[in-house]
């Protein structure tokens, strides 16, 4: 069972992740571009001068830092929507296995893709950067992608819980929390700026807990 | 089971959400901007005297005698800060305490700096430039290369991002050949060349000696500094400037200031406890300043309700002090009636430029908040399950908002 709906979320996601993979790939060309034009237009030396004092990079890594949170809209939007369309979700919820596991196994899917587009992005980013800075830059720039990423997860978890919710309701209120907590992994103004990242983490961790109470309240039929 | 769970992981990201921004919002809506007055010592009549805006352009000047003055009276009383203007309008005073006047005498002979928590340990990439102090140009010449000093020192050449071996050698023997032990606790310098020379790096080391490292015609000099290494140094900061009283200043663990000058690296306390200790600097929390003018020297300590300063001859002794004060942010009524509805705030704004969540509790004003939270939904919505009230009992209105917009499901 477990197998037909994974494959069933493959059939949904396959031309998004196909899509979303090129992103990537062209994102971090559009870095390693960036930068050896940075590079040639300023100088090595003067170019390592804006990346240590005015923080550069962080111009150049753009896409790094919206394109988790994009996939993450994208995943969840093509997974759920169409379940909740007509409330198609009801014939899902009737499988012979639990809603739970079956909520669990979708967006344990779709968050997997989105984890290997975060790790790739992460040692891609650190494979573009070694090569032009050394290793204090490679350093601090790794270190401000973290709480991207972890904002990109938290765009993830929060689109599909609301969307699984059955009520519009309840769908403002948690868009207006998951605007808050996603916010706040977005805060930065230069490198490394983050202390007790553990905090964040934290609270992404428990995310995917929410999705539960959505599948929980669509079967009850909640309005 | 794992409904319940669910819902409360709802709840609680509701209750860390509504603690990051109501709070925030409270003050944004409720708090007034209070007017603090700008403290100054005038030479010319030995007192202290002040301006304060009062909205709508609307600006007193006194001295704290209660004298008022025209704007221009005002300047006349502060030379040393109105140079520029009194000098334009003919109003520069020939001499005061003996020493002559005019705008470049006074620009020469006069100096400030200031410590902000953010210039003490915030976010940077620990990469430095060493300038030839000595350069055959008459300007600084900025370098082609940086490096990084922490358990060795090490030159890089930007260009092919590579170890420059053989520098990164001289300088490594040249500082390990005065006594320096890596690795380097604190790296100073001022690195700009918009400054007329320069005096490189101030370097505290794994002892917590002072080494002052310089490069000249491409040699590096390296030099003890003999300032005690049980001084507890937390930071230093080095400014060249053309008068040579000192190279720069640094701060201690015990919020004392010195000076670090030219008389053989000799330290030269600055004051920072005034008659009244409450109102002495803390550098986590503060911002100091030091104007050096040429008659006298004033130290300006600008903390949460108060601003103190003190004024000294140059010799460092006192001639006179005051503080001006107001109701800090934490008793004005604002902040009271946020304490009171809220049990705690969650903020990430940090002095020291950091993102760092952290939570500030009210306390016993908070309790009241939890007790009407509590009440509001004993009274308004009963039969709810037992965690419900706990949740309220610890996180006050946030939890009571997060338990009445997600209702139980059985």
């Amino acid at each position: 069972m477990l197998k037909a709906i994974l494959y069933k979320e493959w059939i949904k996601l396959r031309w998004a992740v196909i899509m979303i993979a090129g992103l990537t790939v062209l994102s971090l060309a559009y870095t390693i571009g960036m930068i050896s034009y940075y590079v040639e237009f300023q100088g090595a030396f003067s170019n390592w001068m804006f990346v240590i004092g005015k923080s550069l990079l962080l111009k150049n890594i753009v896409f790094v830092k919206v394109l988790p949170l994009i996939t993450g809209l994208v995943f969840a939007l093509i997974q759920f929507v169409p379940e909740m369309n007509n409330k198609r979700m009801r014939l899902s919820y009737h499988l012979p296995i639990s809603e739970k596991k079956l909520l669990i196994s979708s967006t344990g899917f779709g968050y997997m893709f989105l984890l290997i587009e975060i790790v790739f992005l992460f040692f891609g980013l650190w494979l573009v950067i070694s090569m032009t800075y050394p290793a204090e830059i490679v350093h601090k720039v790794l270190m401000t992608t973290i709480p991207w990423f972890l904002g990109g997860s938290a765009m993830y978890f929060m689109a599909s819980f609301i969307i699984l919710e059955p009520t519009w309701v309840y769908r403002i209120i948690y868009a207006v929390a998951a605007y808050g907590l996603i916010e706040l992994n977005f805060r930065a103004s230069t490198y490394d700026q983050y202390q007790r990242l553990w905090v964040l983490i934290l609270i992404v961790a428990v995310m995917p807990f929410t999705i539960m109470f959505a599948g929980h309240r669509f079967r009850r039929g909640s309005k | 089971m794992l409904n319940k769970i669910s819902r409360y992981t709802i709840i609680l990201l509701i209750v860390v959400v509504s603690a990051l921004y109501l709070p925030d919002f409270f003050s944004m809506l409720f708090d007034k901007k209070v007017n603090t007055p700008r403290l100054n010592y005038s030479a010319v009549i030995d007192e202290f005297v002040y301006t304060q805006h009062h909205g709508m352009g609307q600006t007193e000047r006194k001295d704290i005698q209660g004298n008022s003055y025209s704007e221009r009276e005002y300047y006349k009383l502060l030379p040393f800060t109105y140079y520029a203007n009194l000098d334009k309008w003919g109003l520069l005073p020939a001499e005061i305490d003996g020493f002559e006047l005019s705008s470049k005498s006074i620009r020469r002979n006069s100096q400030f700096f200031r410590i902000q928590p953010k210039d003490i340990s915030s976010p940077f990439v620990p990469l430095y430039i060493m300038f030839e102090a000595e350069p055959d140009y008459a300007q600084l010449i900025i370098p082609d290369d940086v490096f990084r000093l922490d358990n060795t020192i090490e030159f890089l050449d930007p260009v092919s991002n590579s170890v420059l071996e053989e520098k990164s050698h001289k300088f490594q023997e040249a500082m390990l050949s005065t006594g320096f032990s890596f690795p380097a606790k604190i790296v100073a310098a001022n690195q700009t060349n918009r400054k007329s020379f320069d005096e490189g790096y101030f370097i505290k080391d794994a002892n917590n000696k002072v080494f002052q490292l310089k490069m000249i015609k491409d040699e590096p000099v390296c030099v003890e500094t003999g300032i005690d290494p049980n001084l507890g140094i937390r930071q230093i900061f080095i400014k060249e400037n053309m008068r040579k009283e000192f190279y720069g200043w640094l701060l201690t663990d015990d919020n004392e200031v010195y000076l670090i000058t030219y008389d053989n690296y000799k330290l030269q306390q600055i004051p920072t406890v005034p008659d009244d200790p409450k109102y002495s600097y803390i550098a986590d929390e503060m911002t100091i300043y030091v104007y050096t003018y040429p008659v006298n020297k004033h130290i300006q300590i600008s903390g949460n309700g108060f601003k103190q300063m003190i004024v000294f001859d140059n010799d460092f002794n006192k001639i006179a002090e005051h503080v001006e004060t107001w109701t800090p942010y934490k008793k004005r009524p604002a902040s009271i009636v946020k304490s009171f509805l809220f049990p705690f705030e969650l903020s990430t704004y940090d002095p020291m430029k950091w993102v760092k969540v952290q939570m500030d509790c009210f306390w016993w004003e908070g309790l009241a908040g939890i007790a009407v939270s509590l009440l509001v939904l004993v009274l308004f919505s009963r039969k709810r399950p037992w965690f419900d009230y706990v949740l309220v009992l610890f996180t006050g209105v946030f939890g009571l908002i997060g338990v009445l917009l997600i209702k139980p499901e059985d």
